[in-house]
């Protein structure tokens, strides 16, 4: 399986799994944007989404040019069964590392998310 | 219309710093989010800013994970944590590859302090020639950033165009323009203007526009105080109202809050200031501190169709491009060029008819910044030539320890990044010293040019000139210390580690690179030298041109009659004829005379005229003719030659018949061969005056351009120009009697602003001083460029003949006469520069038809020119080899052999 996937990381599969098949390096970007209300680095996003690609969780094509890109082409980005497996791992760790432990992050503690 | 753009130095650095594969999509990306957040926010600048942002960090991410890769090959992995710089979720854990990198790093860059320490000339040398380079090529470019490239601070200023530009209109073509072009959403135009401002202070003239209604809507700022002129306000008589700056207001108004609504004497006449600009706002001429509106009665031929003056400006349409407002003026200009051939000829109806209003405020001058900007980078190449043939020649004596190195285990790409390093030092060191030369310049001009350059107050240091000198930094590391860090490293290790010991002379390969270096910087520097040459001529020529009148011991001013009490003629000629009689007691006055335009300046005053008795045939173009409108005096006073028949003399009163001297432009023009005198023109349509004198052309429009038909009248029988020029000729020196003419003037009514008090000489000099400066400008970098070629001749020999100390000992000692020596190390250089004087003298003529463009009266391929410059060089290049050669002669066998 390879080692656990890096917070970004995590992001960014969860983000392409929100997407479905049409995620393109600008979709990808705007919806980690939109969720976690954080301004995002393209050059961060094609850095980690290249290692992604390196081990087979995701692959991509290339797609067609538009005039709105100034005639250059975009990539388009699949999630794979093996990102989706690194994903439900991260998921599985995640959820019996914090079990009894809810309460210490004091979530009640924050204002409610829309 | 153009869509805006993202900003051109992030995308050169995208271009340049991603991969191949990369760059096309990160780039796509940005430009699409680049031009949503445009649509979205409806204005650019912080679409750029975002866009600036996004590129610096990509850039940077992906260089620092790049060159991990390369640096980490067969170390930690660097498969771990996320990229750090930009993520947001931050670095995971910084990667143990990172720490061994930054390591290494720190590491090469004390062992290069380290190794210039110990060679601190070399090092002095190659930083200084790159500071010159990177400072030269900067200052310039901080100059083309602010005048060409940022485009000006108006909401969608890439909208905004001027119509016709160089082409002052009439106002019914303006009219028919803001009716028929539906490309525009807002037409409108101004005037420059002068104001005379009395109350409130002492008498003032200031500079402004009259401009038509909807100026503001097209340049999209409005008053911050206040509002903007209502069309009403253009019609005549409804016009008292005026907008003054911000500047203004606070300068002479003391930012008094009750300035809108109080009235103002501007030109002797009550104005209700109606509006105060923004603070920021910077007008189209910085110098503008007051706009009223242009007034429009289309009952009046004259003023309506007749005068020429209005530059007309608008605002595109959202969905409009620039070939449909061309296709649609199209035939507006065919109907101005058969209405008047002579102003709108077939290069006016062939040309252009929208430029976006910065290009068309810039005019020309971004050619001359262009072809400026050519020539600073090519001093940056042949500093980048110089400074990689010193790196070439250390690289070859250092070729032995790396080759020592490499055996023992040290890996290529090891022994490259510690090169790189050393001339990132170098980068550094000599691009913060070119930051602090192009600084200086920046300040230099700041404090002397900028008026006399459009937009010109806007250059500055500011971070897209920083940023600039950085990649140009960068790349000038790319260009002389990657080429010999490779270079080095190929040696054969056999051949580098037997050659210890004795120094036979290089390879070849070597010392042919070392040559096409040498004929590089000299075909260069030859191109800038002959640019610079021509340059020397043309401005040479133009300070040599006769202007048609005698320049020296001539003093000039302006008065600028406020209305009220000069509205009246006769007051206004009085006013005049006093002048003349106060200024002309002083001691040393040897002549006054007045008139209503001064001679070498652009702008003056054209009206159509016919021959009375003679109307135009059908079909005839129509003519037209400058109208300077002159005290009697003033031919003598300029000392301009009489042709035929007299000057304008005192007896041409108000209620004498009207009379005028013409120009022999206008003779021609009009009468061909016949005699002019006695015969009868007709201006504006309504004023007849009989010739009665035919003088010689006057540079009126200024001295590189040919006179216009020029028509002079009586200003007692054409009075209605409200500001005149004082022309004073004096025995000795004009300058001395500056105050005492003023002061004789002012006495006459205080309430009359003097201004632009200047001797005829000096104001001759600043007429060509866009001229001169370029010449100046061009002349130093062809200057440094020679330098710094000669020295890169010099090193290159110099280091040919200490490498070949032993070689030439031993034949002296053989018995080869020193003669032979000398030879020899001569003609190693001939081939090199003979190659760059003929690659110099191609790209000299590839490029003459860039330097045409500045040139006046001279071929661009000018032989003698050309001729002068290459002995020139070729005179540079013996000296600079003559010295190594002698000290090859000198070579005392003994003790070279002994050591």
């Amino acid at each position: 399986m390879g080692r656990a996937l890096g917070g970004f990381e995590q992001t960014v599969l969860l983000a392409l799994l929100q997407l479905g098949d049409d995620a393109d390096g600008v979709s990808i970007r705007r919806r980690i944007e939109a969720r976690t209300g954080m301004e995002t680095s393209t050059g961060a996003l094609y850095t980690t989404l290249e290692r992604l690609a390196k081990r087979g969780l995701i692959s991509f094509e290339l797609g067609d040019s538009t005039p709105e890109r100034g005639g250059r082409r975009k990539r388009r980005y699949r999630l794979e069964k093996e990102g989706l497996l690194a994903l439900r791992e991260s998921f599985t760790v995640f959820t019996s590392m914090i079990r009894g432990v809810e309460a210490l992050l004091d979530l009640d503690g924050e204002p409610e998310r829309p | 219309m153009n869509p805006p753009r993202p900003p051109i130095l992030p995308r050169i650095l995208l271009a340049l710093l991603l991969r191949r594969e990369e760059r096309e999509v990160i780039s796509g990306d940005l430009e699409e989010e680049f031009q949503a957040l445009v649509s979205q926010s409806g204005g650019g600048s912080a679409a750029r800013a975002w866009y600036r942002r996004q590129a610096w960090k990509a850039v940077g991410g992906r260089t620092v994970e790049r060159f991990r890769r390369v640096a980490g090959s067969g170390g930690a992995s660097t498969e771990r944590g996320d990229p750090g710089p930009s993520g947001v979720a931050g670095p995971d854990g910084a990667g143990g590859g990172t720490m061994t990198m930054v390591r290494e790093l720190l590491r090469d860059v004390r062992f290069g302090v380290r190794t210039f320490r110990r060679q601190p000339g070399f090092a002095a040398v190659a930083a200084l020639t790159l500071a010159l380079g990177v400072g030269a090529t900067t200052a310039v470019f901080s100059i083309v950033d602010g005048v060409v490239l940022r485009p000006l601070a108006y909401p969608h200023a890439d909208r905004i165009m001027q119509v016709w530009s160089g082409h002052p209109l009439s106002k019914s073509t303006l009219a028919s323009i803001r009716d028929r072009v539906s490309a525009f959403e807002t037409v409108s135009g101004y005037q420059g203007a002068r104001f005379a401002l009395t109350g409130e202070g002492p008498a003032a003239e200031i500079v402004g526009a009259a401009v038509a209604p909807g100026y503001f809507d097209v340049i999209g700022v409005r008053p911050a105080r206040g509002r903007a002129f209502s069309p009403e306000e253009s019609k005549p008589g409804h016009d008292g109202v005026a907008i003054l700056s911000h500047a203004m207001w606070v300068g002479r108004f003391g930012s008094a809050p009750d300035v809108v609504g109080r009235s103002i004497r501007v030109d002797g006449s009550a104005r209700t200031v109606v509006g105060i600009m923004p603070a920021g706002y910077r007008s189209l001429d910085p110098a503008w501190q007051i706009w009223v509106p242009q007034t429009v009665d289309p009952t009046n031929f004259s003023d309506w169709k007749g005068t020429a003056g209005t530059r007309v400006i608008a605002r595109m349409a959202p969905e409009a491009t620039a070939e449909q407002a061309d296709a649609e003026l199209a035939p507006i200009a065919q109907e101005l060029h058969e209405a008047n051939a002579d102003a709108f000829d077939d290069a006016f109806v062939a040309a252009g008819t929208v430029t976006p209003l910065q290009q068309a405020t810039v005019g020309s001058f971004s050619r001359t910044l262009w072809i400026l900007f050519g020539a600073v980078s090519f001093v940056l190449l042949i500093a980048c030539a110089n400074v990689a043939n010193l790196l070439l020649a250390r690289g070859e004596s250092r070729s032995q320890e790396l080759a020592v190195r490499r055996s023992i285990g040290a890996t290529a790409g090891r022994l490259i990044r510690q090169l790189l390093a050393e001339g990132m030092l170098l980068a550094v060191a000599g691009g913060g010293l070119g930051c602090g030369l192009a600084w200086l310049a920046i300040w230099t001009f700041r404090e002397h040019v900028p008026t006399a350059l459009p937009l010109g107050d806007r250059v500055a240091l500011n971070g897209s000139v920083l940023g600039f000198a950085v990649a140009t930094s960068l790349l000038t590391v790319a260009l002389f210390a990657l080429w010999p860090a490779v270079r080095a490293l190929r040696p054969d290790l056999r051949e580098a580690l037997q050659s210890a010991g004795h120094r036979g002379g290089r390879r070849s390969g070597e010392r042919r690179v070392n040559r096409i270096l040498m004929a590089f910087e000299v075909a260069l520097s030859l191109v800038l030298l002959t640019g610079a040459g021509l340059l020397i001529k043309s401005s040479w020529l133009l300070q040599h041109v006769d202007p048609g009148f005698r320049v020296d011991h001539l003093l000039t001013m302006r008065v600028s009659l406020p209305g009220g009490r000069y509205e009246d003629e006769a007051t206004r000629v009085s006013y005049f004829r006093d002048i003349e009689e106060r200024v002309g007691a002083i001691p040393g006055v040897v002549g006054v005379g007045s008139m209503s335009h001064l001679p070498l300046t652009s702008g003056y005053m054209s009206t159509l005229f016919t021959v009375v008795g003679r109307p135009p045939r059908e079909g005839e173009a129509r003519s037209y003719a400058m109208v300077q409108s002159a005290m009697p005096g003033l031919g003598e006073t300029l000392g301009t030659r009489l042709l035929h028949g007299r000057f304008l003399e005192a007896s041409d009163r108000e209620d004498a018949p009207r009379v005028t001297v013409i120009n022999r432009a206008l003779a021609t023009r009009a009468f061909g061969n016949d005699d002019p005198l006695g015969k009868k023109i007709e201006l504006f349509g309504w004023f007849e005056a009989t010739v009665v004198g035919v003088v010689k052309d006057v540079r009126d429009a200024g001295l590189d351009r040919v006179a216009p038909p020029e028509a002079i009248l009586a200003y007692p029988q054409l009075s209605g120009f409200s500001s005149m020029y004082v022309v004073v000729r004096t025995k000795g020196d004009p300058g001395a009697l500056r105050q005492p003419v003023v002061a004789a003037i002012s006495e006459l009514d205080r309430d009359v602003p003097i201004t632009r008090v200047t001797t005829m000489e000096d104001f001759l000099r600043s007429s060509i001083s866009d001229s001169r400066l370029t010449t100046a400008v061009f002349t130093l970098f062809a200057a440094v460029a020679l330098l710094l070629s000669m020295v890169g001749v010099y090193g290159v020999l110099s280091y040919t003949v200490s490498e070949r100390t032993y070689e030439i000992g031993v034949r002296v000692a053989m018995g080869a006469g020193r003669g032979t020596v000398v030879r020899e190390i001569i003609r190693e250089s001939v081939a090199p520069v003979g190659l760059g004087v003929v690659v110099g003298w191609g790209a000299a003529m590839a490029l003459s038809r860039v330097m045409a463009s500045l040139l006046f009266e001279v071929h661009p391929r000018d032989p003698v020119v050309l001729g002068t410059v290459t002995l020139g060089l070729v005179l540079a290049a013996a000296a600079a080899v003559v010295i190594p050669a002698r000290r090859a002669a000198s070579v005392d066998p003994v003790r070279c052999l002994d050591g």
